[in-house]
């Protein structure tokens, strides 16, 4: 099924959003007063299949979760908020970068890497009994990839045919851990024919292809036939998180090839080509992208801090069924 | 009033919570048609809701654990069986994650986790230091979950009833000598609530506070000191999270010594956590040192000789209360 204009320019705008927010936050974090910051600069593409899926899908993410809360409609106001640990923000200044919104369809992110793996498959089988045609879609990482949880969940999720789409973001590096020594094999995808699911590499900085092998498996898994492992290859341009010593373990040079293959570009010529931008255009969305990213800012700097008198309301919910 | 097993109790829980609402499923090792002889497979609720419903897996603890967390997080209500209470361990990351969740994310749009981790404790079988654990102190410890732990059929059921339709996760956990016992058990529908606490035998000399098995041996124990002339109250919390702290205070208030039996190992055990609770209350009602009876510091064992020594037994019981009163 191609790709719908509308689908393409909302994609591009989200790319362009959740880049604007991610420098901020990358600013941000020399100020000493936001969490830890793990930036996703460069893998930006990963809006794409995010973008595809419906309002009632579900969806989880890793630390670098900008294009996930993006995608799905948060605002940059309560996102910027919960980096400053403020009660405006996401999640009340609980959960930093473990944000929450169950009415996107994102239900939070665990602190143990590899911890999503078991968590989708639980949202698959809410979707598969619920028999309303939702799929999961899974992100990770080339790094926690390397978990057993990876081998409990591909394996039931496939015995089961649970509708997830498993999508590896493989940037190459388990933090400050390259590939080579991580993995013993070179594509990732390939583990999926031992689960007997089909499996694809594509160009994870081209948008278009990432895209339409999204969508390839999100209607397969729409359909009852099963989940899907996407591999998307693609590069960090910061750190595992700011201030980590990057240059430690990876070179100047390496960052300097891939950022030739900066996903924006690429897109942006695609969607000049195809007539559905112009130059102006693309302007005028970066523009916007800024001022809302200069008003979120504001808005967390005036936001109170949490009341710590409400933390114990938040442990347990009250019961009634 | 008709008479049924712990087992029959608990899978007469499940049928009836399943048929009321159709988000509660059930998913584990050994729920499927074949099971264990200690433990009977639920076959008819099998039988009755199919495999969508009863899902039986392989060995995947942490899947097991996890994927309850995210099926409750969208609006399921899972039913876990972990099997032996020690494979809470290679699920533990994801059970201790499930209580943390919900405030771990602020609670954020009242958040719930409807969910069961039911649990078979497998003491005193030789079953050595990996198949036989009580793992209370580590559930308590960790915040956000709660924690059931029925000794009859009918708190069984009752509890089971509660568990399944309260909106968190709570750990549930039976132990497997109080399987087969028979009890009675209403026909009619029964819930009970957590955080009461039973009186199952009255006295006026020593408060045992016990819990599973411990019930058992704790009130076998009293008969032994009746005979002596020492009259013990035994209290079984059923829950404790929450713990009805009250009406162990309310017993120790009236007998000035208190001794704490859990099969779980004696260091940082729930033992600890009561007797702390209960002195930082009413200290100067302690007439004597509050005493500990559990799984001595150490690996459970597995000769019986050694079982004998390491884990509680009625004897011990018995001397700890006589401790009180030296």
């Amino acid at each position: 099924m191609a790709l719908s204009n509308e689908v393409l320019l909302r994609i591009y705008r989200d790319i362009i959003r959740q880049r604007a927010l991610d420098y901020q936050l990358v600013k941000g974090s020399k100020s000493g007063k936001m969490v830890m910051w793990h930036s996703g600069l460069g893998e930006d593409a990963i809006v794409a299949p995010v973008a595809l899926l419906r309002p009632e899908d579900y969806v989880t993410y890793t630390h670098r979760g900008t294009y996930v809360w993006i995608a799905r409609g948060m605002s940059m106001k309560e996102i910027i908020a919960e980096m400053y640990g403020k009660a405006t923000g996401a999640v009340g200044g609980y959960g930093g970068t473990h944000i929450a919104k169950p009415s996107l369809g994102i239900f939070g992110r665990s602190g143990m890497q590899g911890g999503h793996f078991p968590l989708a498959v639980g949202m698959g089988i809410s979707a598969q009994m619920k028999g309303k045609g939702q799929v999961v879609m899974m992100f990770f990482g080339d790094g926690c990839g390397t978990k057993g949880h990876l081998h409990e969940a591909f394996n039931f999720a496939s015995i089961w045919k649970l509708p997830i789409i498993w999508i590896c973001e493989n940037n190459g590096q388990s933090q400050n851990v390259k590939l080579d020594k991580t993995w013993a094999i070179k594509n990732i995808a390939k583990i999926a024919e031992n689960y007997a699911m089909p499996g694809k590499t594509v160009d994870g900085n081209d948008v278009i292809a990432v895209a339409e092998a999204a969508n390839e498996f999100i209607e397969r898994a729409r359909k009852g036939e099963g989940p899907a492992l996407l591999e998307m290859v693609t590069y960090r341009w910061r750190g595992h998180y700011e201030g980590d010593p990057m240059w430690d373990y990876r070179t100047r040079e390496e960052l300097k090839e891939w950022q030739k293959k900066d996903p924006v570009p690429r897109f942006e010529k695609v969607l000049l080509d195809r007539g559905l931008l112009s130059q102006e255009d693309i302007l005028k969305i970066r523009k916007e992208a800024d001022d809302e990213v200069d008003e979120a800012q504001r808005f967390s700097d005036e936001s109170p801090d949490p009341n710590p008198e409400e933390m114990f309301t938040k442990v347990y919910a009250s019961s009634h069924t | 009033m008709r008479e049924i097993n712990t087992v029959q109790a608990i899978h007469e829980a499940i049928a009836e919570e399943m048929r009321r609402d159709e988000r509660v499923y059930l998913i584990g090792e050994t729920v499927g048609p074949a099971g264990l002889d200690m433990k009977p497979p639920p076959t008819a609720i099998w039988q009755e809701f199919g495999e969508s419903r009863v899902r039986e897996t392989g060995i995947i603890e942490a899947t097991l654990a996890a994927s309850a967390t995210g099926a409750a997080l969208t609006g399921m209500r899972p039913i876990v069986d972990l099997f032996f209470a020690d494979f809470l361990f290679p699920a533990w990351s994801e059970i201790y994650q499930a209580g943390l969740w919900r405030a771990g994310h602020g609670a954020v749009e009242d958040m719930k986790i409807p969910l069961v981790y039911w649990a078979s404790i497998i003491g005193y079988g030789g079953g050595g230091f990996s198949h036989s654990r009580a793992p209370i102190g580590n559930v308590l410890h960790g915040p956000g979950l709660k924690l059931v732990i029925p000794t009859t059929p009918y708190d069984a059921k009752g509890l089971l009833k509660t568990a399944i339709r309260d909106d968190n996760p709570v750990v549930f956990l039976v132990h497997r000598f109080h399987y087969p016992v028979k009890g009675s058990v209403p026909e009619e529908e029964y819930l009970i609530p957590f955080g009461e606490a039973v009186v199952r035998k009255e006295g006026k000399d020593v408060t045992v506070v016990a819990d599973g098995y411990q019930v058992t041996l704790s009130l076998e124990a009293a008969e032994d000191l009746a005979k002596e002339g020492i009259s013990v109250e035994v209290i079984d919390p059923r829950t404790l999270e929450p713990l009805d702290i009250d009406t162990i205070v309310a017993s120790v208030k009236k007998t000035g010594r208190l001794v704490v039996v859990d099969e779980d190992y004696i260091r940082c055990g729930p033992h600890t956590e009561i007797a702390f609770q209960v002195q930082e209350r009413i200290f100067k009602s302690l007439k004597a040192p509050v005493q500990r009876v559990g799984n001595l510091n150490m690996p459970i064992p597995l000769a019986k000789v050694l079982l004998d020594a390491a884990l509680p037994t009625k004897d011990k019981i018995v001397a700890a209360v006589k401790k009180t009163l030296a």
